[in-house]
């Protein structure tokens, strides 16, 4: 009787305390991946942390060309020239960010998300390689 | 036993499903996603903070801020009137230490605040976007139908399908910039992206299956010469791409590639003597070397590339 | 037998409840009692987020590194933190929150461990596809959680997706030789230190970290170490080709071309299937390709500099240190230059 316990009861055991650690373990923090866009053309300025942008996530959900054909966004870090009056507006980031596509522009934390000071650039680009390691390059 | 024990496991794996299958099912009454993990956030008061500065900024000193200052509307001044009131209590709320209350009131100042953005005509500012945008379509449309005009030359295409197509494209084209004339950028683009389509399907239907090769074929010595520069200072750059890791943590290959660069080097500023003097034939040769020098630079770090 | 069935019932019945019971995370766990020792490594401790100090002792195990946390050691480990009042479940958490921050300095120790989660992994997870609904995190969980589990129990799901995503190429720094295959603890690195992603913003851990969605995509040996294509191709993704309309089809367009290049290296062979398949043909033309053979020169300077082909590879496309995928058309001998007197370019 006390052998059965001990190795199914365990088993038994094992399946709770598996259950407890995926119920209640947290998900690791965000970590910067490549294609990452920061554009800092404004935000410093503002007092604001500078933009993040993650290309991997919206890649899942977006061909390229909405954003880039139909939205209008053009192929370079910093050279759209987003503010918050076109976002809310309507444009770039607006058009998905209103709460009804993607959750609505009001999470400011959740762009507005780099160290202060980062510069305008692709994470990990080729060009970044070549550039200084400063990573001061705006491509 | 054994049996009624594995019924009892069954049992308890199925009961443990359902049970985690419902918190997550509660878990995913709203749709999950960065904003919905937030706001379930514990709310941490130098967070708030924070947020409570970047609150008054955008109220004050923002682009958006700005827009509201300049415009003429009555009723977008008077709206950020009423958001600034609603801040006002934000910041009473947090300083009286109800976190909970200071974070709803923020929410609410922000909602206020981007409904006086959109009373303030915005539209004036994403005006140069829309006319850029359709600049842009613009020309896409011109190279499509270019191409497509070409293309079905030289396939020797049905001349009458090619006509019709080409009229209609013609047609949109004229209209959107009848449009754009006067001003409608956004409808002028509507009408150019019906054109676009048209023009896409077109040359998609002759070019789809084909395959088309560029050759190697060079003018004069002269040209090649250009070619084998940028050959040369690609892999000079493939150097630096592919192996600089690798020479950080090595010294015994950081001197070896060094001695194979620096042969490249030389070879390579011969080369340019040559063609200084216009003699490109021997300065294609030169800089063929350099760049099989840079190659055996690279395959000596371990990596194989043809050369 | 009878002991049994309370466990069999003690088990649904906390299932059912767990709302209720409100456990703390790993993560509040650690924020509350162990951030006080092990934030800034005060008594010898091992530091949050320091592969260096925690790489010795997970080369012990896990399980050895729960005991410590639970039961102290002469070190100056206090049991559970000191905070007694803990569950050895929540005291575990903390230890796995911990754990994950530095998951690829202390992989070696777990690679056999993990060896089989992965492989149960993953073909479930592909059902919780990242599509526009994203389901909750959980449910990975879910599905998994009536596999009864060899290995022992309590290893975070979040760290089988990190080990299941990361378990292909190099685990040790060892294998950094090949190519620009980054070593397993420079890629991906965590907020503290890869330099971008702000710690101290709250907006920053509410994120989705990558390695969740892309374990369960095929992957490959540079950029996100994702085959995107593939993912498409196999519908392991279904991004909308409209930004309103979910059914809208993509207008793909099969021409390749076919650029000869000097010496042994095989020629490109650019393909627009594969590029209309995510992209139109105004991002590309006229801008960046005049749409005329014979009309673009390009070369591999201008590529690496982020011109032409470069505008995208290196930057969100997969790099160009992947030559083969692009000078894939072989050759039997080597290109060498022409007479001059052959016919001209065009």
């Amino acid at each position: 009787m006390k052998k059965s316990i001990s190795r199914k009861g365990s088993l038994v055991l094992g399946l709770i305390m598996a259950l407890f650690a995926m119920l209640f373990v947290d998900i690791h923090d965000a970590q910067a991946e490549y294609g990452d866009v920061v554009i800092n053309n404004y935000s410093d300025g503002a007092g604001m942390r500078p933009v993040v942008f993650p290309h991997w996530f919206h890649r899942v959900r977006f061909r390229c060309k909405v954003c880039h054909a139909d939205l209008g966004f053009k192929f370079k870090a910093g050279g759209n020239e987003i503010n918050m009056v076109k976002i809310i507006d309507g444009q770039f980031c607006g058009a998905c960010h209103n709460g009804e596509i993607a959750w609505s522009v009001e999470n400011c934390n959740l762009c507005h998300s780099a160290k202060p000071g980062t510069p305008t650039q692709v994470h990990e680009s080729t060009i970044q390689k070549l550039a200084q390691p400063a990573g001061a390059s705006k491509k | 036993m054994n049996r009624l024990f594995v019924q009892k496991l069954g049992l308890a794996a199925l009961l443990a499903a359902f049970g985690t299958g419902a918190m997550a099912q509660q878990a995913a009454a709203p749709q999950e996603s960065a904003a919905t993990r937030l706001a379930a956030g514990k709310i941490d008061k130098d967070q708030l903070n924070f947020n409570m500065e970047s609150v008054g900024k955008l109220l004050e000193t923002s682009s958006a801020a700005r827009q509201i200052d300049g415009s003429k509307a009555p009723e977008a001044v008077a709206r950020r009137e009423k958001a600034r009131e609603v801040y006002k209590s934000a910041k009473a709320a947090l300083e009286a230490g109800d976190l909970t209350k200071a974070n709803a009131l923020l929410t609410e100042t922000r909602a206020t605040f981007f409904e006086a953005v959109r009373l303030a005509a915005p539209e004036e500012v994403s005006a140069k976007k829309l006319e850029n945008d359709y600049k842009a379509r613009l020309e896409s449309v011109n190279a499509l139908l270019g191409a497509y005009k070409r293309v079905a030359n030289e396939k020797g295409s049905n001349a009458k399908s090619v006509n019709e197509t080409v009229g209609q494209i013609d047609k949109s084209v004229a209209e959107a910039a009848k449009l754009a004339a006067a001003g409608k950028y956004k409808e002028g683009r509507a009408e150019l992206d019906r054109a676009y389509l048209v023009a896409k399907a077109g040359v998609s239907s002759l070019r789809s299956g084909d395959t088309l090769v560029r050759s190697l074929n060079f003018a004069n010595k002269e040209e090649e010469y250009q070619y084998e520069l940028d050959r040369n200072d690609t892999h000079n750059m493939l150097i630096k791409v592919l192996v600089e890791e690798k020479r950080a943590t090595n010294p015994m290959l950081d001197k070896q590639v060094e001695n194979f660069v620096a042969k490249a080097k030389e070879l390579r500023s011969t080369a340019e003597a040559a063609a200084g003097k216009k003699d490109h034939a021997q300065a294609v040769k030169l800089l063929e070397e350099s760049t099989a020098e840079l190659v055996r630079a690279i395959r000596n770090a371990g990596i194989y590339i043809p050369g | 037998m009878k002991i049994l069935n309370t466990m069999v019932l003690l088990a649904a019945g906390v299932a059912m409840a767990t709302p209720v019971l409100a456990e703390q995370s790993g993560k509040e766990v650690f924020s509350k009692v162990c951030t006080v020792c092990h934030s800034a490594g005060l008594a010898g401790a091992p530091r949050y987020g320091n592969g260096a100090d925690w790489a010795p002792r997970a080369a012990n195990g896990i399980p050895n590194l729960y005991q410590s946390a639970l039961k102290g050691t002469p070190k100056g480990m206090p049991a559970k933190g000191g905070n007694l009042a803990l569950s050895d479940a929540e005291v575990k958490g903390a230890v796995d929150y911990m754990l994950a921050a530095v998951k690829d300095a202390i992989k070696p120790a777990k690679a056999e461990v993990k060896k089989e989660e992965p492989k149960k992994e993953e073909p479930k997870r592909a059902e919780s596809k990242p599509a526009p609904a994203a389901a909750p995190a959980a449910a990975p969980a879910v599905i998994a959680a009536p596999t009864p589990a060899a290995a022992p129990a309590a290893m975070p799901v979040a760290d089988a997706a990190a080990s299941a995503a990361a378990a292909t190429p190099a685990t040790t720094d060892s294998l950094s030789f090949n190519r620009l295959l980054k070593p397993a603890s420079k890629r991906n690195l965590p907020p503290p230190e890869d330099g971008i992603h702000d710690p101290s913003n709250d907006g920053t851990h509410a994120l989705q970290p990558p390695l969740t969605v892309f374990g369960a995509l095929p992957k490959s040996f540079a950029g996100n170490r994702v085959n995107w294509v593939e993912a498409l191709n196999t519908n392991k993704i279904n991004p909308r080709s409209d930004r309103l309309d979910p059914k809208a089809e993509q207008l793909v367009m099969d021409l390749n071309i076919v650029r000869e290049v000097k010496g042994y290296m095989p020629d490109v062979v650019y393909p627009h299937k594969q590029h209309t398949q995510w992209l139109d043909c105004s991002n590309c033309h006229p801008a960046i390709f005049v749409p005329q053979k014979g009309a673009n020169s390009i070369s591999m300077a201008a590529i690496l500099m982020g011109e032409k082909c470069g505008v995208c590879h290196g930057k969100v496309a997969f790099p160009v240190s992947e030559c083969r995928i692009c000078h894939s058309k072989k050759k039997d001998a080597p290109r060498m230059s022409q007479p001059v007197a052959a016919a001209p370019a065009k």
